[in-house]
């Protein structure tokens, strides 16, 4: 009797408990495989807004600036390098533990020699020769996610350089200029 | 047991179940967990993927910010090059904004630029018809352009409501004055039918944006044209389109307001007469001559209510207007008794708070559809730059004090800071208006001023060519001198309370309370006008004392008693004082002059020995060698006026003392036999001949003559008006004669034949004709000197006036003729017997004798010598100020007269001065249009030729650069009722340029409506020639007017006195705006622009009723000849301040999309099927170009600062953002 009802209370049988293995192995694991996948989008969704908001802050920190004082902030290769934290809040140096995203921005045509046509060109500036690297600046916003150090490889073209978003803000100069090129 | 028995229980109990479910349980718990899994999962997976979208959004909604910031940069961009100079192009550019473009000018003038302010695949042109051109496809919506043009005015239609960005096409049927749009031009365009269906489409190319900010347009086949081409990594992430309108195209409610027109009253007819009469009150700003708050909302909140605005209603609109005061005149129908009181409400910050004040009058005034369509037209932050052609700083037109030893006012402290700029003051000052040097040497800014202008006018005016220098040659410092001292005798009695530089307040102190300012000289000897007196005629007047009938007999018995063919005469140096600074107020005269050489005179002589033996010699005359006199009080006279022009003989000899007189002299013969010489009449400031006071010298060489021998008076006169009578002998005696001569003057009498030349007899019955005061009598003989050329303005301006100046009148040498002279009186040319230039009677040439062809009355005939009119080329003579005749004055500023004796101030023959109630710096001077009476010739000695501020062809100031181009190096600063100017800009002024491109479909003339509609231009015709200038004294007397004389008046006379004294002759119109901007379509259509707001002087401002044609072709004023310069130039002084050809305010309307590309979809062209518009956003940005007032700019004024100017001082700020989310 105790046995009988040992028997008949007892355990999984073996074709149950395979079976359920196998439900867990196909459905279950490929459900716990979609996680990631779902927690990567709200990453990304995160840098979504926080380079945004990391853009718009190099942006509007390029349209505050003052035109000279802004382009002397700049290596003389035209670019420089921003830090940021998971918020998109600028840091003052690289590798602070809460380095998340590192921004370069370049002055579009910086680079280049001094005759080069300007940065930024307008409809028909070719045809006229017309220069506006005096009064429009075209600023390349370079931003990855790689953390901390990395970061900054990464926008060098190193290995992850594939999470870097492109960005780019045309900014005025709103000072008074000594004169403008002619066509 | 019992124990045992529990557990048994509770081991059933749990085994229970289990026995019933043990079978399969395993899969239902892992299903059970799979499914909570997948629960978690997808809750995972679609909070993330919402994440994500939000996320998406917010980033695209900061892009779509950023598109739109970048849109607002190349418009910025865009009007700094067509704003800034060209350092690789020669010379110095000018440009002109108008809607949608900036246009640059080469410095002859040439074009050199096309600047687009909107998006498209030429955003520049080097060729000026290709803006104009430049019209979207009319056919832009088809498939050909699909996704190249945009309606950056494509309406929003919501619950039965519809919005438009930019403007409101309801605006044409709700009637804007000025508005129109061809409707035929674009497709989708409508103004009938149902109002929801209006369209009025503002398509602009869309320029496409690569992810690299690369921008480019797309060409014919879609694709992606630019500097670079788009690939897959940089592939075209949005699209912007923007197009950037002219903020003073549109009119300022913080400025404008309704105007009511006023003008110092300048003839007969019932305006003028009531503008003496109402004259505006302090703050009243709305009848300023000048003022922004002159121009006019109305053509867009109350559009063709030409007429229909009441007084009352007017008041209204004044309660709306910040800073604008009801009360005053009550729009020119009340005498203000208090200066009106301005609201203190703060500026409108943008125009959507005009348009949603929460007032409920404003509701009852204002129309719903008025402020629906009111954004397009409208503006509250208009603003246009302040520099002169080289981008300097303009002279301010208002005097200010020398401080701290000349104390200023509040106003004037306003103008100073307003004409600051680093610290450097651009303004005349001034300390000292009695010393003709004072104010020069002791006041190094001044010169300092003077020698830039004069500088700056040695160089090319930008965009025209040519230098003034080039023009006026030895003149151009002696104009400059002149505008110097057109400035500082400018407000000769401030009514504003004075305060010391610490804020204190200190009594007041006039310049010039007497109204008499020594011209200035500099050490060019060059020479301004100053507020002065010079001579305008000198003349002998010759009478005859004894006779060998009667009269005075010589002493020394019967031996010396006059034989039958001898006379006694004496004969007195007659000087004509004239001023060309008339007007208000009285010029009061502190001047003394000397006499040098007359005793070089001589005429053959009886000498009579003690025997009784006759001889004949040419003898001196006597006169005193060197006599120094100072004339009394000129005004102070029956008919003395203060008012400056032609003084008249009469009170300058009536005292006791005249010294110009001969001893008595012996002459035989029917005539006299006379000789010259050289005479040197010098003028002083003051009681005494101090050579630091010395204001002038005038040269005379007075040639031999002979002339008609004078008879013998023989009647005194009886007494008339208040003086007594004379017997005979009153009249043989010139110094008597002389000294009696303040009293009431010769009434022309039966000595005329023409009866409508008599005067009436008075209250007590007796008659005119010869008087007391008279001077002269039928039987004198006078000759007279007087400056060729009868434009006594060249005179004035002359610290020394060569001999060949003054020359005898024509008829010197006739001995038939007893009067050759122009001597006049303040108050008409008939009050002293004999005036010589009148057409048809006294001289011949009838066209040409006189200033213009026109019949004066004989009352009122201009002071000038036979044969003016054919000198007077151009009609540059002046119109007095209302009763007073016409002649060379200089347009000094009207202070004003708040005489009320008769009612009409200006008119009757007192004045009072203005109290604080009237005065304004405002009211003073609109701007440099004043200048315009100002001789361009004095040293070339070229009579009646002064500057050219008016259509007027064949005038030499017309030649490059046109004379109005000068008035683009002054300003005057509005100060009130607020900082309307501050250094380099003023706010309110209208673009003349209202061509709208590339829409020029549209035309928006409104804000030029607003401006033509302050004024109503002064034109005399005629037939009015007759009675413009007749007053009281005429026939009759005060107070009678002449429609009311009892005199013997000429019925015909006095009817068209009657006719223009109640308002049945209208001689003022209001400017017709639709003839006038033929002109600007004229100029648009020949595909230019104006370059320079005093251009506006090149056009007619054509009345009401009247045709552009008739202006053009000259029948206009040939039939208006009497109309003197300063009335035709004074609309032009009006205008030209409130009309600007260059904006500081620019508003971007823009339209952005960001774009995210399909996966298959080629990078460089947009398919609306696979690509996906993400972010959108329209709006608007105010953008102002604007100089920093308190930078540390340099001296301009310094030699060594001549290259610099402010051209690279010019910055820009945002001023407001608007999105378009209705």
């Amino acid at each position: 009797m105790r046995n009988f009802s040992s028997r008949e209370s007892g355990g999984f049988s073996l074709l149950e408990v395979l079976f359920a293995l196998g439900i867990i192995a196909t459905v279950g694991i490929s459900l716990i495989g979609l996680i990631p996948s779902g927690f990567d989008t709200v990453r990304r969704a995160g840098d979504l807004s926080v380079i945004a908001r990391i853009v718009q802050t190099i942006s509007s920190d390029a349209l505050s600036s003052d035109w000279e004082e802004y382009a002397e902030q700049f290596s003389s290769n035209g670019t420089m390098v921003r830090y940021f934290d998971d918020q998109g809040n600028a840091l003052e140096r690289s590798g602070l533990r809460n380095h998340i995203y590192t921004a370069s921005i370049e002055l579009a045509g910086a680079s280049t020699s001094a005759s080069a046509a300007s940065a930024t060109s307008l409809p028909g500036d070719e045809k006229m020769r017309i220069d506006r690297s005096r009064d429009l600046r075209r600023i390349l916003i370079r931003v990855t996610n790689v953390p901390g150090e990395l970061g900054g490889e990464a926008l060098k073209g190193g290995e992850n350089s594939g999470r870097i978003s492109n960005h780019f803000v045309i900014v005025p100069n709103l000072n008074p200029i000594e004169k403008v090129e002619a066509p | 047991m019992k124990r045992a028995q529990k557990t048994s229980r509770k081991k059933r109990l749990l085994e229970f179940p289990l026995v019933l479910r043990d079978k399969g349980i395993a899969l239902i718990v892992v299903l059970f967990l799979v499914a909570m899994l997948g629960l978690l999962v997808i809750a995972i997976l679609t909070i993330s993927t919402n994440e994500l979208e939000s996320a998406r959004k917010y980033a695209d909604g900061i892009e779509v910010r950023q598109l739109n910031e970048t849109a607002v940069s190349l418009a910025v961009s865009q009007i700094r090059l067509g704003t800034g100079q060209f350092d690789s192009v020669s010379g110095r550019e000018v440009w002109a904004s108008q809607p949608g473009a900036v246009r640059v000018y080469k410095e002859k003038g040439d074009f050199l630029l096309g600047v687009k302010l909107y998006s498209d695949s030429e955003m520049t042109v080097t060729e000026e018809p290709a803006l104009a051109s430049d019209v979207p496809p009319a056919n832009w919506t088809s498939e050909r352009f699909e996704n190249r043009y945009v309606d950056l005015n494509e309406p929003v239609v919501r619950k039965e409501q519809i919005y438009f960005p930019i403007v409101d096409p309801y605006a044409f049927e709700y009637g804007v004055e000025g508005f129109d749009f061809d409707a035929g031009a674009v497709d989708g365009a409508r103004k009938t039918g149902d109002r929801m269906d209006y369209r009025l489409p503002m398509p602009v190319e869309w320029l496409y944006v690569l992810q690299d900010g690369e921008l480019g347009t797309l060409d014919e086949n879609g694709k992606f044209v630019g500097k670079k081409s788009a690939t897959e990594e940089n592939p075209i992430v949005g699209r912007v389109a923007f197009w950037a309108d002219d903020e003073s195209s549109k009119i300022n409610v913080n400025t404008a307001s309704e105007p009511t027109f006023w003008d110092t009253p300048r003839c007969i007819n019932q305006k003028d007469m009531d503008y003496g009469k109402f004259q505006p009150g302090r703050n009243e700003y709305q009848r300023y001559p000048g003022h922004p708050a002159t121009t006019a909302l109305s053509p867009v909140l109350f559009p063709d209510s030409k007429g229909a605005l009441t007084a009352a209603s007017k008041e209204k609109i004044y309660d709306l207007i910040p800073r604008i005061g009801s009360g005053g005149t009550r729009g020119g129908t009340a005498r203000p008794g208090q200066p009106i009181t301005t609201d203190v409400d703060r500026l409108f910050a943008t125009i959507d708070e005009f348009i949603f004040q929460p007032d409920r009058e404003r509701a009852e005034l204002i129309s719903p559809e008025a402020l629906r369509v009111a954004g397009f037209f409208l503006t509250a932050n208009s603003r246009a730059p302040e520099l002169n052609p080289l981008g300097k700083p303009k002279i301010a037109m208002w005097p200010l004090g020398d401080e701290p030893y000349y104390p200023r006012t509040a106003f004037d402290n306003l103008m100073a800071f307003c004409s600051t700029s680093g610290g450097h003051l651009y303004a005349v000052q001034r300390n000292d208006a009695k010393s003709p040097s004072a104010d020069w040497e002791n006041i190094s800014r001044n010169q300092e001023l003077y020698r830039w202008l004069v500088r700056d006018l040695n160089e090319n005016v930008p965009g025209w060519g040519g230098t003034f220098a080039d023009k006026w040659e030895e003149d151009l410092p002696q104009v400059a001198l002149g505008v110097f001292d057109y400035i500082r005798s400018t407000n000769l009695r401030d009514m504003a309370p004075m305060i010391n530089p610490d804020g204190s307040r200190r009594a007041r102190r006039f310049y010039a309370s007497g109204g008499q300012v020594s011209p200035i000289r500099n050490e060019e000897k060059l020479m301004g006008f100053g507020r002065f007196f010079t001579f305008s005629e000198f003349g002998l007047h010759f009478i005859c004392c004894g006779d060998g009938t009667e009269g005075i007999q010589p002493e020394g018995g019967d031996e010396k008693k006059l034989r039958d063919d001898e006379k006694l005469i004496e004969v007195g140096f007659l000087m004509e004082p004239f001023s060309p600074s008339m007007g208000w107020p009285p010029l009061y005269n502190d001047f003394s002059v000397r006499v040098t050489g007359l005793d070089g005179f001589e005429i053959e002589q009886v000498e009579v020995s003690d025997g009784g033996a006759r001889s004949t010699s040419t003898e001196s005359m006597e006169f005193p060698e060197r006599k120094t006199f100072r004339p009394g009080g000129l005004s102070r006279s029956w008919h003395g006026r203060a008012w400056g022009g032609s003084s008249g003989i009469r009170t300058f000899v009536a005292r006791n003392n005249y010294p110009f007189i001969t001893k008595r002299l012996r002459v035989k013969g029917d005539s006299i036999k006379f000789s010259g010489g050289s005479v040197t009449v010098e003028i002083f400031q003051g009681t005494e001949p101090l050579d630091e006071k010395k204001i002038q010298t005038i040269e005379l060489e007075i040639p031999d003559g002979e002339f008609p021998m004078p008879e013998l008076v023989k009647g005194g006169t009886t007494r008339f008006r208040g003086t007594g009578g004379t017997g005979t002998s009153f009249w043989w005696n010139i110094r008597t004669r002389y000294a009696n001569a303040a009293q009431t003057p010769h009434a022309p009498g039966n000595e005329y034949s023409e009866t409508k030349r008599r005067w009436p007899k008075d209250r007590g019955g007796n008659s005119p004709g010869f008087k007391k005061g008279g001077v002269f009598r039928a039987e004198d003989v006078v000759r007279s000197f007087v400056p060729w050329h009868g434009d006594y303005r060249l005179v004035a301006a002359k610290h020394v006036v060569p001999d060949t100046v003054f020359r005898p009148l024509p008829n010197y040498d006739d001995r038939t003729t007893n009067f050759d002279h122009l001597f006049a009186d303040t108050q008409g040319t008939h009050l002293l017997y004999g005036y010589s230039n009148e057409p048809g009677l006294t001289s011949k040439d009838e066209d040409e004798t006189q200033l213009t062809p026109a019949v004066y009355h004989y009352s009122r005939l201009p002071d000038v010598p036979p044969g003016t009119g054919s000198r007077n080329l151009y009609g540059d003579f002046d119109n007095g100020v209302a009763q007073i005749g016409d002649g060379g004055y200089i347009n000094r500023p009207d202070e004003g007269n708040v005489a009320t004796r008769g009612q009409y101030a200006y008119f009757a023959w007192n004045y009072r001065s203005p109290t604080y109630v009237n005065f304004s710096p405002n009211r003073m001077i609109p701007s440099p249009g004043m200048l315009g009476s100002l001789p361009a010739g004095v040293l070339r000695e070229r009579p009646w030729e002064t500057l050219l501020f008016r259509p007027q062809e064949g005038h030499p100031g017309n030649e490059d650069p046109p004379d109005h181009l000068f008035m683009e190096y002054f300003w005057m600063p509005v100060v009130e009722p607020y900082a309307i100017s501050v250094p380099f800009a003023t706010s309110g002024k209208i673009n003349m340029n209202y061509q709208m491109v590339p829409f020029t479909y549209i035309k928006r003339a409104t804000g030029l409506h607003g401006v033509l509609k302050s004024e109503e231009p002064l034109a005399i015709p005629n037939d009015m020639s007759q009675i413009y200038k007749l007053w009281d004294h005429e026939t009759s007397d005060h107070p009678w007017l002449p429609n009311q004389s009892r005199g013997n008046l000429d019925p015909e006379t006095r009817k068209k006195w009657d006719d223009a004294a109640k308002g049945r002759v209208a001689m003022r119109k209001p400017v017709d705006p639709e003839e006038t901007l033929k002109q600007f379509e004229e100029k648009f259509a020949a595909n230019s622009l104006f370059k320079y707001p005093s251009e506006i002087c090149e056009l007619h401002l054509v009345r009401d009723e009247e045709s552009l044609e008739k202006y053009r072709d000259g029948t206009f004023w040939q039939g208006h000849v009497v109309t003197g310069e300063n009335v035709k130039e004074r609309s032009y002084a009006n205008i030209y301040p409130r009309l600007t050809t260059r904006s500081s305010v620019f508003r971007v309307h823009t339209r952005v999309e960001v774009i995210r590309k399909g996966r298959q979809s080629d990078p460089g062209q947009f398919d609306p099927d696979m690509d996906t518009i993400v972010g959108r956003y329209r709006g608007s940005t105010m953008i102002e170009r604007y100089v920093n007032p308190t930078a540390d700019h340099p001296d301009f004024a310094d030699p060594a600062n001549e290259k610099e100017d402010l051209s690279d001082q010019w910055q820009f700020r945002l001023l407001e953002n608007r999105r378009f989310s209705p």
